[in-house]
C-alpha cells in the first residue's frame, strides 16, 4: 500500500501513512448521487449535506414507474439543500454517474471520489480514488467523509497494443478472468506503456469493471492524455498522483492487451466467457449498447461502422442508449445516430436503460428471449424477465449480431467497412 | 460491544452470496427481507443449513460474501433476519463486508487464528473489543487483533446510519 497511488491519497487525507487493514475516516472531495440514491435521514429536510457545492446528482435509471414525480422531487432536495443547480444534471443534460462526473470535471486526478452506484470505481480512470458508498451514500453527505478498511494494491500492468475493433469491454471482460481470485478486496492500480495510447473513455469502461471482481476500486496513473482530457473542465483544485518506484503491490500481473479476444458469456451469470465462434448461429430477439460499461463515444462508432448502409434483423429489436448527453450529442455531430436510425437501431435518451429492468427502455426482456449485449450484468431477470437468456459481449458483436439476428463474429463486417468512420 | 457468544458453524473458502440468498432475492428488485430469510441458504450446498439459528456464529473461509454488490444487502438482512450473530472470516469480499457493518452486522476478518480455533459445533466467545476469542467447548484461548475502533463504533451505534446521526448531533 505504501507508496502506491491509492496509498499516497489515502495518507494525504489522513496526514500520515496508512496500513492494510486498518480502519479509517476518509474525507473525499466530491459525492455524486444518483436519481436511484436513498437519501435516508436527509430527506426529511432536518440534516444538511457537509458541502453543498460538492455534490452533484446525476438522472440515469430513469424509472420505469415514477420518472416525472423523480425529477421534482429530487430537484426540490437539491434546492432545500442549497446545491447549485448546475451541479444538477437532471433531464436536458442527463447521464450515467460512471460518465457524467469526467465529462464534467468533477472527478479530478488525486481526489477522493465517493459515487452513490454499484460501479463509482468507473471514475478512478481520472487518477482518483473511486469509491462505490451505495446504499450508505446519505451518510458520506451528512458527514462529507467515507470509512474504510484499507485494503492491499494490485499492479495490473499493460502491455501490448489492443487490436483495432477492440474497445474497453474487450478488456474488462477479459480482466474478469485474469483477476478473479487475485483482486478481490484490493485496489487495483494500472501502469505499463499500454496505458498511454487507451483513450480515456476505454480507461473509464475498464475501471468500471472493479465492481464485478469485487475489487473495492481501480485506479490509472495520469499521462498528458488525462490531463490534456481534464483542461478546461476542472471543477476545483486537483494534484495528480504518481506510484513511487517502490511502491508496495500485494501482487503483479501482467496483461497483454494484443493478446485479447473477443469473447460472449451467458446464457446468465453462471456461465464462463466463451470466444464467439463456440455460440456463432444462436438466434437472438434482442440486442443492447447501453450501461456504464460500454456506449462511450468510441463504442459508438463501432457500432456505427458495423450498421452503415445495413438492416437491423428484422426478428431482432436493436436499442442503443448512449451513456450521457454529451456523447449523445457527439454521436449526432459525428453521423452515428443518422447511420443508426437509418439501419434501423432504437436510439433512446441517455441513461442506464435496458441493463436494469426497473429502468426505461424499449428493451425490457420477456419469457424466451435471447438478448445480447454490452451492459453490465447478467443474472436472470436482471433485464426483464427471469426466462430470457443474456449474453455479455462487445459493441462489434452485438451490432454484428443485430443485424445477423444470431450470434456472430463481427470481423467479417468490419473488414468490410474497414475504410469507413473509425 | 459485549462479547459475541454462539454456537459454530464452520463455513469452507469462497463462500458466495448466493449461497446466502439465491440471487433472484436482488434488492434492487424486490427488497422482500422475508422473502430472503425464508430462502436462506437454499443454495449453499451445506448440510447443516437448516440448523442454522439464533445467536450462532459462522466462521469462515477465505473471500466471504463473494459476489456483485446486487446481491450483498439481502444476504446481510437473512443473516440478521435469522439471528446469525456475526461472520467471522479469513477474508471477505471488501464491499461486501463494508455493506454488513453498515448494516450493524459483526463482520470481521481474523486471518485463519479464528478458524483454527474452532470448528462446528463448538460453543465460541469472541470479545470484539479485546480481540479474546475462547473456545469454551475446549477451553482453547486466542489473543486476536481488537475489532478497528471505526469499526467498533458504528457496530457499537447498531449500523452507520445511526452512528452517524451520534456523529452530527454531537
Amino acid at each position: 500500500m505504501t507508496g502506491t497511488m491509492a496509498g499516497q491519497i489515502l495518507a494525504r487525507r489522513c496526514g500520515r501513512e496508512v496500513t492494510p487493514g486498518e480502519a479509517v475516516r476518509v474525507p473525499v472531495d466530491v459525492v455524486c448521487i444518483t436519481d436511484g440514491t436513498p437519501l435516508g435521514f436527509l430527506a426529511e429536510g432536518e440534516y444538511k449535506v457537509w458541502d453543498p457545492a460538492r455534490v452533484i446528482m446525476t438522472f440515469d435509471h430513469l424509472d420505469r414507474v415514477r420518472m416525472p414525480a423523480l425529477h421534482q422531487g429530487k430537484r426540490a432536495f437539491l434546492d432545500a439543500q442549497g446545491i447549485p443547480p448546475e451541479n444538477f444534471f437532471g433531464i436536458g443534460r442527463h447521464g450515467i454517474s460512471h460518465q457524467i462526473p469526467a465529462e464534467h470535471g468533477w472527478a479530478l486526478p488525486g481526489a477522493v471520489f465517493a459515487g452513490g452506484d454499484t460501479q463509482a470505481a468507473t471514475m478512478g480512470a481520472l487518477n482518483c480514488l473511486a469509491l462505490a458508498t451505495n446504499e450508505s451514500t446519505y451518510n458520506t453527505l451528512a458527514t462529507g467523509d467515507v470509512w474504510l478498511i484499507v485494503p492491499d494494491c494490485v499492479s495490473v500492468r499493460l502491455e501490448g497494443e489492443l487490436p483495432p475493433g477492440f474497445v474497453a469491454k474487450d478488456v474488462s471482460e477479459h480482466l474478469q478472468q485474469v483477476l478473479a481470485g487475485v483482486a478481490e478486496g484490493t485496489i487495483v492500480e494500472f501502469s505499463g506503456p499500454a496505458v498511454q495510447d487507451l483513450s480515456i473513455d476505454t480507461r473509464l469502461g475498464i475501471a468500471n469493471v472493479a465492481n464485478n471482481i469485487g475489487a473495492l476500486s481501480m485506479i490509472f496513473p495520469p499521462d498528458r492524455a488525462l490531463l490534456d482530457y481534464i483542461e478546461g473542465r476542472a471543477k476545483y483544485d486537483y494534484e495528480p498522483v504518481h506510484p513511487l518506484p517502490d511502491a508496495e503491490y500485494a501482487a503483479e500481473v501482467v496483461v497483454d492487451l494484443g493478446q485479447i479476444r473477443r469473447q460472449v458469456r451467458g446464457p446468465d451469470n453462471t456461465a464462463s466467457a466463451r470466444p464467439v465462434a463456440e455460440l456463432d448461429g444462436l438466434g437472438i430477439t434482442a440486442a443492447y449498447v447501453g450501461s456504464c460499461s460500454s456506449a462511450r463515444i468510441d463504442d459508438l462508432a463501432l457500432v456505427a461502422r458495423i450498421v452503415r448502409d445495413r438492416t437491423v434483423h428484422p426478428s431482432v429489436r436493436f436499442v442503443v442508449t448512449p451513456i450521457s448527453s454529451l456523447v449523445a450529442a457527439e454521436a449526432a455531430r459525428r453521423g452515428y445516430l443518422e447511420t443508426m436510425l437509418a439501419a434501423g437501431v432504437t436510439v433512446t435518451t441517455p441513461g442506464c436503460g435496458a441493463c436494469f429492468s426497473g429502468n426505461q427502455s424499449p428493451l425490457l426482456l420477456e419469457a424466451g428471449e435471447r438478448c445480447v449485449t454490452t451492459s453490465v450484468e447478467n443474472n436472470r431477470g436482471r433485464m426483464g424477465s427471469d426466462e430470457a437468456d443474456i449474453y455479455i459481449t462487445d459493441p462489434a458483436v452485438v451490432a454484428a449480431s443485430a443485424l445477423a439476428g444470431r450470434i456472430t463474429d463481427p470481423e467479417p463486417y468490419l473488414q468490410e467497412h474497414a475504410d469507413a468512420i473509425a | 460491544m459485549p462479547s459475541l457468544r454462539g454456537r459454530v458453524w464452520q463455513l469452507g473458502d469462497g463462500f458466495s452470496c448466493h449461497q446466502i440468498v439465491p440471487n433472484r432475492f436482488d434488492f434492487r428488485r424486490t427488497a422482500d427481507w422475508a422473502a430472503a430469510e425464508e430462502h436462506l441458504f437454499e443454495e449453499s450446498g451445506l448440510s447443516f443449513a437448516g440448523e442454522i439459528g439464533d445467536g450462532d456464529l459462522l466462521v469462515a473461509g477465505t473471500s466471504f460474501g463473494r459476489g456483485h454488490a446486487h446481491y450483498h444487502l439481502q444476504a446481510i438482512k437473512a443473516l440478521q433476519r435469522r439471528g446469525v450473530g456475526a461472520v467471522f472470516a479469513v477474508s471477505f469480499n471488501a464491499i461486501f463486508q463494508r455493506t454488513a457493518i453498515n448494516e450493524g452486522f459483526p463482520a470481521w476478518a481474523y486471518g485463519s487464528a479464528l478458524a483454527e480455533l474452532t470448528v462446528t459445533g463448538h460453543e465460541l466467545d469472541v470479545d470484539l473489543d479485546t480481540g479474546l476469542a475462547r473456545n469454551l467447548s475446549t477451553g482453547q484461548e486466542r489473543k486476536l487483533s481488537p475489532v478497528a475502533e471505526v469499526v467498533r463504533e458504528i457496530l457499537d451505534a447498531g449500523g452507520l446510519e445511526a452512528s452517524t446521526l451520534a456523529r452530527l448531533t454531537k
